[in-house]
């Protein structure tokens, strides 16, 4: 049955929801995809870079669910099939991070009673992202798109990671 | 998109009416480097055994500089009955329109769909109508090299009843019982290394209904980084898959080598290649897989062997697959269910491009 056909045996009810979920589908893919966009990008300027950071990654538990989520619900094939979505500059923005920051903090005391809820400094994030994703690269079938997308979230949170200059010269932790 | 993939001709930007994913097999993307791969892949063996094939349809990128071209498709059909050897086409197997492939979407279980492959001298060829009784296990991605990629996901217990034509004898309402898999991904031979590959389905059970169990291994073995290996197995029972193990919960062992008179070279055109010799195949595989209470031990006995010359873009040496069905032993326990069945089944042992 093809889709044309599959539409006429739907009820507009089930149209309207199965128009909600495209909707939610393109925004997802547009935000991977530009995730991975960013990816590629850091990639093809710093390719040695990139290979050490996936290295180190790879052994990290969470790195391994997000690759066992990512190959699941098959999303390379998602982010790849038909026309590119255009960018979502506002992907892990931030607005976005700030949000992100204030729920992981939110889960941490929850999961420990010792943690105090911190509402994440506003000045802190906002002025240090700077989007960059006017001249990104395009994805193609060649590519493992969940390292891209690694790639990307690393390079969309690396304003908040910046490594600050101890006294004494040494490289020290990245700022909180 | 590959002519023979799809009923229609589809551009690249076509959107179905309703679409939430990938509708085919594959991703509505254009193949460009040459490198990029994908494949459609076939294995059966007949109820009583006596009948074999395996069947490997593949796209490969035209390249940067062809521009809008077209992929590049070969495709092989081998057939092989037991105490007679193997009977192979070249890679230019005729193969019908559109393939049938269980991640076509959606799709059925046990609605019977057409897949027709035919060597152009008319021998082998399998006229078939093929089902599916079981669900396929999560995609799955090895990474090596390292922007190389191979991503792939199978589904046992497929059903296939039709025709089968072995040089020149002709075998009618042949039920067979296999497996199909997605193949996709980027690489070259020499650093992909090598696989073992292989399954069986247990012979038992009601003949429309997915075998009472079924199991699957892979084992990825790039050149490097060292860390990059990669394999499973997986357990399905009654259709659906019911254990993963992954690699750090499965082992390989071999013993012995198959007679060398047990292997064929094939197609015959490779033999114009000037290969090198074949590497060895084991004479007994061995695999077995734990994870708390549940295990599972799969004992196989290689017993005849097609060698598949593939050549190799960028080596010198030719990738080879073999290969091989011989009879195996299944056993295990998974959620305090014991199952064991006998029956035979196809293992692929492939490597050989980064050799020398």
């Amino acid at each position: 049955m093809t889709s044309k056909e599959q539409a006429k045996e739907l009820s507009p009810e089930d149209l309207a929801l199965l128009a909600g979920l495209r909707r939610g589908n393109d925004w997802l893919r547009a935000v991977l995809c530009t995730l991975a966009r960013r990816g590629l990008g850091f990639r093809q300027q710093h390719p040695a870079r990139a290979e050490q950071l996936l290295a180190v990654l790879s052994r990290y538990p969470y790195f391994k669910a997000g690759q066992f989520l990512f190959d699941l619900m098959e999303w390379e094939d998602f982010m790849l099939d038909g026309e590119p979505p255009p960018l979502a500059p506002t992907t892990l923005d931030g607005p976005a991070l700030q949000r992100m920051a204030g729920l992981l903090n939110t889960f941490r005391a929850h999961l420990d009673g010792g943690q105090p809820i911190v509402a994440p400094e506003v000045d802190t994030i906002l002025p240090l992202f700077v989007p960059e994703d006017e001249d990104l690269p395009s994805l193609e079938p060649s590519l493992y798109l969940y390292h891209e997308v690694v790639l990307g979230i690393l390079c969309s949170v690396r304003p908040l990671l910046q490594v600050q200059a101890s006294p004494d010269g040494e490289a020290s932790r990245p700022a909180s | 998109m590959p002519a023979n993939l799809r009923p229609r001709s589809a551009s690249c930007t076509e959107q179905p009416v309703i679409a939430l994913g990938p509708e085919g097999p594959f991703p509505r993307v254009r193949l460009r480097r040459v490198l990029e791969r994908r494949w459609l892949h076939y294995a059966f063996l007949s109820r009583d055994h006596a009948l074999g094939m395996v069947a490997n349809v593949a796209w490969l990128g035209p390249g940067l500089e062809a521009g809008d071209a077209a992929p590049r498709c070969t495709a092989i059909l081998l057939v092989h009955k037991r105490g007679e050897g193997w009977c192979a086409s070249q890679f230019n197997t005729i193969t019908s329109t559109p393939l049938w492939s269980a991640f076509q979407q959606p799709h059925a279980p046990r609605m019977p769909g057409p897949l027709t492959l035919t060597s152009t001298s008319a021998s082998p060829a399998v006229d078939l109508q093929l089902a599916r009784s079981s669900r396929p296990c999560t995609s799955q991605c090895a990474w090596f090299a390292p922007d190389q990629h191979l991503r792939w996901q199978s589904e046992t217990g497929v059903i296939a009843r039709g025709r089968w034509t072995f040089q020149d004898q002709i075998f009618d309402n042949v039920e067979a019982i296999g497996y199909h898999e997605r193949v996709r991904g980027y690489w070259g031979w020499p650093e992909l290394g090598g696989w073992v590959f292989g399954f069986a389905n247990d012979p038992g059970g009601a003949r429309d209904q997915a075998p009472p169990a079924a199991f699957v291994f892979t084992l990825i073995q790039p050149r490097g980084p060292g860390d990059t290996a990669a394999g499973s197995v997986m357990v399905w029972r009654n259709g659906r898959l019911r254990r993963h193990f992954p690699r750090r919960c499965v082992t390989f062992a071999v013993r012995g080598q198959l007679q060398r008179d047990k292997v064929q070279q094939v197609p015959a055109l490779s033999k114009l290649f000037g290969v090198p010799p074949m590497e060895p195949i084991p004479q007994q595989l061995m695999i077995s897989a734990r994870m708390g209470d549940d295990w599972v031990t799969y004992d196989y006995h290689c017993d005849a062997a097609a060698r598949v010359v593939i050549p190799s873009e960028t080596s010198l040496r030719s990738f080879s697959v073999h290969e091989v069905i011989g009879p195996v032993h299944v056993e295990g326990c998974i959620s305090g269910e014991h199952f064991a069945f006998d029956t035979y089944g196809i293992v692929e042992f492939a490597g050989g491009a980064d050799d020398g």
